[in-house]
């Protein structure tokens, strides 16, 4: 009999791969919150053409990489929408060179000013595709998005005299990640890619936008239970307690019944979330899962379309792009509250 | 012994049986009476034919000549169980990685007579053969712990358990000490059920057989009783080995005597064996 | 005749010896073994994150069943009825077919290391549920496997096969060539158009995971091992005779050819069907027929029946560590079997060193 390696080795060999590339190339549930995006949520300070004088040089500690810019960088690249969104927001797609790996359309206020801006790839470059348009600079929007076989990994770039920068939100290293993630963290990114690009004025008015854009949420008047849904069928993955999802459902008013786990986003049972039905779902909106492919999952499980939520089709829908760290957070926070009221009437 | 009902065995005629491998016939055209009831010496070199014969015998191999016809009947032409009700096979090497006990690997003797729900109507037949081949005080032993020569006797004691009238035997005798190889021949003799055993030692062949074929290069060459056919001439041809054949002083029985070979002065140039 | 042992002579001729107890009866394995499969589905259904009490859990069931019982509140009745019983059958149906295939293919193919995916049958099976997972429309999940996996025996046998004949090691090697074909095949779906969240589905479906069952499950499962597990049973005579191998199979008047056949193909549609449903489980197939050996003996009118419920059992136990020892996180159910399957195999392992494994 020859010695037998049996299938269950090749099984086991294919799933570590498949870790590996949860790993290198995926945003991984417990170091990311999901891929922060970094877009504008308030149409109020829609900065187009905003200011770009008031560069100083700037040296910062981004996810353990020191970044040092000593000139406002003018060929950028960025990975994932929320990167993209936050450039258009600060009024700076002159410089956008190419993005890549978008998580949806960009929203209309921006739209003609992305229109010229190259779409690189649907996923994440690869480092010839990349160099290809001649960058000084990258922003991206997860971690993972610099490895060897992505854009390539951050100090390499950094010896071709291209700067990199990845949304702090999404540091995967326990000592640089948001515990939890805040307002404050976000609005600290605006305040440090405006230093980055010498748009300080810009950052400012972002800030300010988001904040006047939270004021004007109205909270629900009593106790509203949610259930944070973002992918998955057998096995939902939903928001947990320190990551964008809990951030936003807090501002909204919301209590997210998996608040108590201690992570960005969890694998859980449909049982826990039976259990507790909540009185809404917030169902993420994004192609490869969409909002729609949610509820009729939902109303299909015999379970779930018990829940009071799903028999009075109590959803309140974000498109993905909107729920990662970034400049459209308020406006998330908004829409939601909005959703809710137009439930009650 | 209460084997079978026909303690006597079975006629057994091998008329021209012939199989190819490789296109080669490596059993050609072999026409042989063994006698019923009686033990079959099958001899000859190694690769002259004789594991492939007796798998012809046992209806494992369709002959492409000729047939192998038990009490008149083809035996390739009987249903597998029937067949196996009636012709047991003892293999030459015979391994197993399944945890048996010597009780069980018995037990599968009787798997041709089992209903499909494992029913066996003649209980005591597992038993009865244990006693018959010697190996009852090794009935709770398990397989894995049997020397060879235990493991022979296991495996002829799973023979009887198909209470064959035909007894068919592949170098039963290579594992075992002297000893034992002279009791199991005398054992396999005195059961008096139609038996062939390949046999690669003449000598034992000559003590126990009654008759004995001789193969050479998938043919037969000689058959007959064992004085008869073992003789000097016989054993340069077949074997290319020089002989005294001297007489057993107690049993009558021919006992052959090598030489050694003479030292060869071109060694590629040896018969082919 | 001269004994060529060491052990003492025992008295022969005289009465023969008593038909020891050595090993337990059948039925009394089957009677206990079903009572203790009733008893775990009883205990686990009423246990989960949720917390519902026992009262509750009967009180759902027994509503269900007809009996007249005070109601349950409608999602804990959900929640009992809906997603742990079906789970839990479904684990138990799971178990029992992945120990008997196990059992079956490690007899065909002479090799106590045989798992029930050695035709290939995961690797095919995973190839079309990661198809189906990336395109996004996971509804056709277990027609997608059980095709793949059909799929990848056809390719295996036909690999293997010379003429009418089928040896078990040619059987094992096509498996293997076709598996690491799949595995490539597979690989390339996932790192070129998997995107977001489905790794996160395509590795719980790869370790195995009995999160998404129901009752449809059930009965595609349930169904699967009573039938196939029925005929294997009759088989069961025919696969003893393989304890030594071909030559001596066929002298006791079996078609050996074409009884491996029948059983490899009745062996991939059971597992087929369990790869369908739950995802490739790893060990159970692989421990549990070596785990009942001692008690049962190689026999397979004992063997299988016996695996079978302790895979049933097993399983159910393995699932409900899985929900909810990281409550209220859930664990593929793959990676448990795995953590207690490599022990137990080690230590069975170690059990049998003074037994040659040939």
């Amino acid at each position: 009999m020859p010695s037998l390696r049996t299938d269950a080795t090749t099984r086991w060999a294919l799933a570590t791969s498949v870790v590996l590339a949860l790993g290198l190339s995926a945003c991984s549930s417990d170091a990311t919150a999901g891929s922060p995006s970094a877009t504008s949520g308030s149409s109020a300070s829609s900065s187009a053409g905003s200011s770009s004088g008031a560069f100083t040089p700037v040296t910062l500690d981004n996810c353990g990489t020191t970044v040092k810019v000593t000139a406002p960088p003018r060929r950028v690249v960025t990975i994932k929408s929320t990167a993209t969104e936050m450039m258009l927001a600060l009024g700076l797609q002159d410089r956008l060179v190419g993005t890549a790996f978008s998580d949806g359309p960009v929203p209309d206020e921006w739209a003609a000013a992305a229109q010229d801006v190259p779409v690189l790839s649907a996923q994440v470059p690869g480092q010839e595709a990349l160099l290809g348009v001649e960058p000084d600079f990258v922003y991206g929007g997860w971690e993972s998005n610099f490895s060897a076989d992505g854009a390539g990994d951050r100090t390499g770039l950094a010896k071709l005299g291209i700067g990199t920068y990845v949304s702090p939100a999404a540091c995967k290293e326990p000592e640089f990640k948001p515990d939890p993630l805040t307002f404050d963290d976000v609005y600290d990114e605006v305040g440090e890619v405006g230093s980055i690009f010498g748009v300080p004025d810009a950052a400012t008015t972002v800030i300010d936008g988001m904040k006047a854009s939270l004021a004007t949420a109205t909270k629900p008047a009593q106790r509203t239970t949610a259930l944070w849904y973002s992918s998955g069928t057998d096995t939902p993955y939903v928001g947990a307690g320190i990551g964008s999802p809990q951030m936003i459902m807090d501002a909204a008013g919301l209590t997210n019944i998996f608040a108590s786990v201690h992570d960005t986003w969890t694998s859980a049972g449909w049982e826990q979330i039976v259990a507790d039905d909540p009185d809404v779902i917030v169902l993420v909106d994004a192609t490869w899962n969409t909002a729609a492919d949610k509820i009729k999952l939902l109303e299909s499980n015999a379970a779930t379309r018990e829940l009071t939520a799903v028999k009075n089709k109590r959803y309140l829908t974000l498109p993905f792009a909107s729920t990662e760290a970034g400049v459209r957070n308020a406006e998330a926070v908004v829409s939601l509250d909005q959703q809710l009221a137009d439930l009650e009437k | 012994m209460g084997l079978s009902s026909d303690a006597a065995g079975v006629d057994v005629r091998i008329v021209g049986a012939g199989t190819t491998l490789g296109g080669r016939w490596v059993v050609d055209g072999v026409d042989a009476t063994p006698p019923a009831g009686a033990l079959t010496g099958l001899l000859g070199p190694n690769g002259a034919g004789k594991t492939t014969l007796l798998r012809l015998v046992a209806g494992l191999l369709n002959p492409e000549a000729g047939a192998v016809l038990v009490d008149d009947s083809p035996v390739h032409a009987l249903a597998r169980r029937e067949r196996a009700r009636r012709i047991a096979f003892v293999e030459q090497e015979s391994a197993s990685t399944v945890p048996l006990t010597v009780r069980e690997v018995v037990a599968l003797g009787r798997i041709p007579f089992r209903s499909l729900w494992g029913a066996d109507d003649d209980e005591d037949a597992v038993p009865r053969a244990l006693r018959s081949a010697g190996a009852e005080h090794l009935a709770d032993r398990a397989w894995s712990t049997l020397s060879g020569g235990e493991r022979q006797r296991v495996h002829v004691a799973r023979a009887l358990a198909q209470q064959p009238s035909l007894l068919l035997l592949d170098e039963p005798t290579n594992h075992l000490d002297i000893s034992a190889q002279l009791s199991l021949l005398a054992f396999v003799r005195d059961l008096r059920i139609t038996s062939v055993a390949a046999l690669h030692d003449l000598n034992l062949a000559a003590a126990f057989c009654e008759h004995v074929l001789v193969l050479s290069a998938g043919r037969l060459v000689a058959a007959g009783h064992p004085s008869e056919v073992l003789t000097a001439d016989l054993v340069r041809d077949v074997y290319g080995v020089e002989s005294d054949v001297l007489t057993h002083p107690r049993t009558g029985r021919p006992v052959i005597a090598f030489h050694e070979p003479a030292p060869d002065p071109d060694p590629t140039s040896k018969e082919p064996s | 005749m001269t004994r060529e042992t060491t052990t003492e002579p025992r008295p022969t001729g005289a009465t023969q010896p008593a038909r020891a107890a050595r090993r337990v009866p059948l039925a009394t394995l089957v009677v206990v073994g079903l009572v203790l499969l009733v008893a775990t589905v009883l205990v686990t259904v009423a246990i989960g994150p949720a917390g519902l009490s026992p009262g509750e859990v009967a009180r759902s069931i027994g509503g269900h069943l007809g009996f007249d019982v005070a109601p349950v509140p409608r999602l804990h009745d959900a929640i009992v009825w809906e997603l742990r019983l079906p789970r839990v059958l479904t684990a138990a149906a799971v178990g029992a077919g992945l120990a008997l295939a196990g059992a079956v293919m490690q007899s065909l193919t002479r090799n106590p290391l045989a798992d029930p995916y050695l035709l290939g049958l995961s690797s095919g099976a995973s190839l079309g549920a990661v198809a189906v997972l990336v395109v996004g429309v996971s509804l056709l999940l277990p027609v997608a496997a059980f095709a793949g996996a059909l799929l990848a025996l056809v390719a295996t046998l036909a690999l293997a096969r010379t003429g009418r004949t089928l040896t078990p090691s040619r059987a094992v090697l096509a498996g293997l060539a076709v598996s690491q074909l799949c595995a490539a095949l597979t690989s390339l779906v996932i790192f070129w158009t998997a995107t977001g969240d489905s790794y996160r589905e395509i590795l719980s479906w790869l370790l195995g995971s009995l999160a998404g069952s129901t009752w449809q499950s059930v009965a595609i499962a349930g169904v699967a091992v009573l039938v196939v597990g029925a005929i294997v049973l009759t088989q069961g005579v025919r696969l003893d005779a393989f304890a030594f191998g071909d030559t001596a199979a066929a002298a006791l008047g079996i078609d050996v050819d074409r009884t491996r056949w029948v059983l490899m193909t009745l062996v991939a549609l059971l597992t087929g069907a369990m790869v369908a449903v739950s995802g490739a489980i790893g060990f159970v197939g692989l421990v549990l027929p070596h785990a009942v050996v001692a008690l049962t003996g190689p026999a397979h009118r004992r063997l299988l029946p016996v695996a079978a419920l302790a895979g049933a059992i097993f399983l159910v136990w393995a699932d409900t560590l899985a929900r909810t020892v990281f409550d209220p996180r859930e664990l593929p159910v793959g990676i448990v079997t795995a953590i207690v399957g490599v022990p137990v195999f080690a230590v069975l392992l170690r059990r049998r060193q003074g037994a040659s494994w040939g």
